[in-house]
């Protein structure tokens, strides 16, 4: 059963939910400059509420028809027109809402909202061009995760992934007068370019497979085919690899190990940035792509142990990092990272529901989070603060509660999220992910497989709420640290209620999918089963369901233990941070000694790669440079291409110097080469052929005069001397009937100049060809 | 010695190349705009040469063709010799000179 959308314009409605922040950044990046801000803020929000507008009615409208009539999973799709068509390969510019897309299009548009009015108040003193710039970027930044989170194939996804790349690389390097800033940007860039590489390559081994790209094909084949299946290098399937490379793109747009270096540098652009951008939307990226292809997962173990192992590291490192920051986002940064790991694990368990769960509300919590800090920075920056560094500094915070209310209610609301306290949306997402991993039992694999998962998870829960509570603890409570601290503001109305609006979804947000053993009426609009029809449940025979299922008393022990890791990781922040930096700190950090430097310099990662990547690279590029560019482009292409042309310049300027002499002098010598190069001396030759029964002779002493009036002489019958005809006067024809009887072995032909009298002889053996008529001899 | 006792096709041919050659290079080492009036004129007389020697050699009807050729080729030097030398007392008028290493106008 398909559902007709209607269209808008003459495009499809589904169109016009990217299509409307495209137009407000077209609109804002031409003639922003010359818009007032008043007027370019409201054609940045309207757009993107506008967008979110047709998004709630195409989820709750059609698409909830659809859901309700069971094909939730297949959607509704719109073509715009066919973009490529190329032999087998085609690619439409499609877009497809089924319940996967719809919860992000939601959110997407949703958080995007309430960040383009929260930015509002947070950019409001910028310049009047980079004011039209920022919001250009940010409406550009949601138009290019619609389209990747909408695209009904692969290359319309890559499009929106290669967006949202391009916007986050013009955000983060936003002030870009800035040398550090601008570097970040470009760290981003580049680093997203090994992922993107990936990507690609995973695509292309998808499509060589399976002749399509569309997603809706693909899951037919996996569900139905063999494609995926067919044996690629060491008998393992298909999927495997085009998983990994997939998954590799993944990393670098959701920040996972090795390729999660960006994210924390990705701080420099502005705050509201991080919040959408780093935090709630662009990063999110891969875990949505890997749940959309979730059949393609599920069609191999070996990709999806990939993705939970690297899942589960980057939530490990990422929240070991996290303590020792003292830059508000940065932990921040570094809690994102680890909270996509969580979504990862999620993933690569076959837990697809609860991946894009837990997605959701962090992207709520996450947002709030940014957004308070955004705020915190605002209220720093009112009390005397006036560079980021500062401003962002938390030894120089404390004693905010009272300065800054609202912030701090928010910020209080979305760390006992994050950090999984019941009844808040985080706590549910994190739990079923704890749950799944702890389900999880890959064939193939040991038993522990699954506990492990569980245990790495659960150390980093711990972290998580110990790291989260430290920020709060060190910015909220105790005493003011710095001057700034002390005379610190709250944040005007257009920053707060976003804040607000937020804190309230991370923390009903986890209503949305309460875990089974409560056994919710029919009514219930649970995100498990409006999810499920998107993401697989066909698991390729022998992968089996590695996400088993739990008993209620076993999920409610692993609950129990979870809120405990959180409660305890909380004692401990209040231990230390409670009232400020607690005395002993300084003493415990001296104990930690390594640890500490570990985690202050984030594992060296960034040093690790400077010494194995980033040198090696530059003295290669040196090279390249001195070889490749300074002297074969430059001087021998470059300079050698002038030096010829000055050459043929000089000469041709010694020619043409006016006089017709030296014009003549040219002619001249064209002439004579021309004489010498053509075949003015033709050499005299005879050739013969059979006519009927007798033989032909033809001579051809040479062009012009001098060839027809030369003298010619024949000897036919080999005896070396001239022939005679019958009167005794000599053969001086030049064509000859002769019978073959009479002619010998070898005919020779004399020719006289007419001018010097010089003799030439040419003679040729006779063989002498089958009587015929056309057989030719030469 | 032969080729001095019996005067031939190839001596009138040799002739005429030597006379063009001469000719030729007038025209294109000396300066003075009359002298390569006059080198023209030889070049001109040299492929009359070969006109009425080939005429020779091939005889015939074609031979008169020939000759008739030479005299129209005489005619037009007279032409060509008369519009030069007008042009040469033009140049003089207006250069008073004729070298012709200082007419150098064509380079513009």
């Amino acid at each position: 059963m398909e559902t007709e959308l209607p269209t808008l314009l003459g495009l499809p409605l589904l169109a016009w939910i990217p299509l409307f922040p495209l137009l407000g950044a077209l609109i804002n990046l031409t003639l922003g400059s010359r818009l007032s801000k008043r007027s370019i803020h409201w054609i940045a929000c309207c757009t993107v509420v506008a967008s979110c507008g047709i998004a709630g009615y195409v989820v709750f409208g059609p698409l909830w028809e659809q859901y309700k009539a069971g094909n939730g999973g297949v959607g509704i799709t719109q073509t715009v027109y066919t973009w490529l068509e190329a032999g087998g390969f085609k690619a439409e510019l499609a877009f497809r809402l089924d319940t996967l897309s719809a919860v992000m299009i939601i959110v997407v548009t949703f958080v995007g909202s309430w960040i383009h009015i929260y930015s509002i108040g947070y950019m409001h003193e910028e310049s009047d061009k980079s004011y039209a710039r920022y919001f250009g970027y940010l409406n550009l930044f949601t138009g290019a995760m619609l389209i990747l989170v909408l695209a009904a194939n692969m290359p319309v996804m890559f499009i929106g992934w290669e967006g949202v790349g391009l916007c986050s690389f013009l955000l983060i390097g936003f002030w870009y007068d800035n040398e550090a800033y601008a570097t970040a940007g470009r760290k981003a860039f580049v680093v997203n370019r090994i992922g993107d590489f990936c990507f690609l390559l995973g695509m292309f081994l998808l499509f060589w497979a399976t002749k399509t790209l569309d997603f809706a094909q693909l899951k037919d084949q996996a569900t139905a085919g063999p494609e995926f299946i067919q044996p690629f290098w060491g008998g393992e399937r298909l999927a495997a690899a085009a998983g990994i490379f997939l998954f590799i793109g993944a990393c670098g747009k959701s920040a996972q190990l090795p390729l999660f270096v960006w994210l924390p540098d990705a701080m420099a652009g502005p705050t509201p940035v991080s919040a959408l951008i780093h935090a709630a939307t662009m990063v999110t990226a891969g875990v949505y792509m890997v749940c959309r292809l979730s059949f393609l997962y599920a069609s191999s173990t070996t990709a999806l142990i990939v993705v939970s192992t690297v899942g589960m590291l980057t939530a490990l490192a990422a929240a070991f990092m996290a303590f020792a920051q003292t830059d508000l986002k940065k932990v921040l940064a570094y809690s994102t990272v680890s909270q996509l790991g969580f979504m990862f694990v999620a993933a690569g368990t076959g837990n697809w529901v609860f991946a894009i769960f837990h997605l959701g509300t962090h992207a709520f919590f996450k947002a709030c989070l940014f957004l308070g800090a955004g705020s915190v920075m605002h209220g720093m920056h009112a009390g005397g603060a006036h560079d980021t560094v500062t401003q962002g500094d938390i030894t120089k915070m404390g004693g905010l509660r009272t300065a800054m209310p609202i912030t701090r209610i928010t910020f209080w609301i979305s760390c006992l999220a994050i950090a999984g306290i019941p009844p808040l949306s985080g706590f549910f997402s994190k739990d079923e992910i704890l749950a799944g991993a702890w389900g999880a039992e890959p064939p193939g694999w040991t038993i522990w497989y699954g506990k492990l998962l569980w245990a790495g998870l659960v150390v980093a829960a711990l972290g998580t709420a110990f790291y989260m509570w430290r920020l709060y603890f060190l910015v909220f409570s105790g005493n003011a640290r710095s001057e700034y601290a002390r005379k610190a503001k709250e944040s005007p109305i257009s920053m707060t209620l976003p804040l607000v609006a937020l804190a309230f979804f991370a923390a009903v947000g986890g209503a949305l999918a309460l875990p089974h053993f409560f056994h919710m009426p029919g009514w219930y609009p649970s995100l498990v089963a409006w999810l499920d029809p998107s993401v697989t449940l066909d698991w390729y025979p022998g992968t089996v369901l590695i996400h088993g299922e739990l008993s209620d008393v076993t999920t409610l022990v692993l609950m129990s233990g979870a809120t405990l890791i959180a409660a305890i990781g909380i004692g401990l922040a209040w231990m230390f941070y409670g009232h400020g930096p607690s005395p002993s700190l300084p003493k415990v950090v001296d104990e930690l000694g390594p640890i500490y430097e570990a985690s202050k310099h984030k594992l060296w990662f960034d040093e690790i790669y400077d010494a194995a990547i980033v040198r090696p690279f530059r003295v290669v590029a040196r090279g390249l440079y001195e070889i490749v560019d300074r002297f074969i482009i430059d001087t021998v292409a470059v300079n050698g291409a002038a030096f010829v042309v000055g050459l043929f310049g000089r000469l041709s300027r010694w020619i043409q110097n006016g006089q017709v002499q030296r014009y003549l002098a040219g002619i001249v010598v064209g002439a004579a080469a021309i004489f010498l190069v053509t075949d003015c001396h033709q050499k005299p030759d005879f050739d013969y052929h059979r006519v009927g029964d007798q033989v032909e002779f033809d001579a051809h002493p040479g062009a012009g005069i001098v060839g027809q009036t030369a003298k010619l002489e024949w000897d036919f019958d080999g005896d070396g001397k001239p022939d005679v005809d019958a009167n005794g006067r000599p053969l001086t024809a030049s064509v000859v009937m002769k019978r073959p009887g009479d002619v010998g072995s070898s005919v020779t032909l004399w020719v006289e100049d007419p001018i010097s009298h010089e003799r030439v002889a040419v003679t040729h053996d006779i063989t002498l060809p089958g009587p015929g008529p056309g057989d030719e001899q030469p | 010695m032969g080729f001095l006792l019996h005067i031939g096709y190839g001596h009138f041919l040799a002739l005429s190349a030597v006379l063009f050659l001469i000719g030729v290079g007038g025209v294109l080492l000396r300066r003075n705009a009359l002298i390569i009036l006059m080198s023209v004129e030889l070049m001109l007389n040299a492929a009359n040469i070969t006109l009425v020697t080939f005429a020779r050699m091939w005889g015939g009807a074609g031979a008169m063709s020939a000759h008739t050729f030479a005299l129209i080729v005489i005619g037009v030097a007279a032409a060509e010799a008369s519009a030069g030398l007008a042009i040469v007392v033009a140049v003089f008028r207006g250069r008073r000179s004729v070298e012709v290493d200082k007419l150098t106008v064509l380079r513009h």
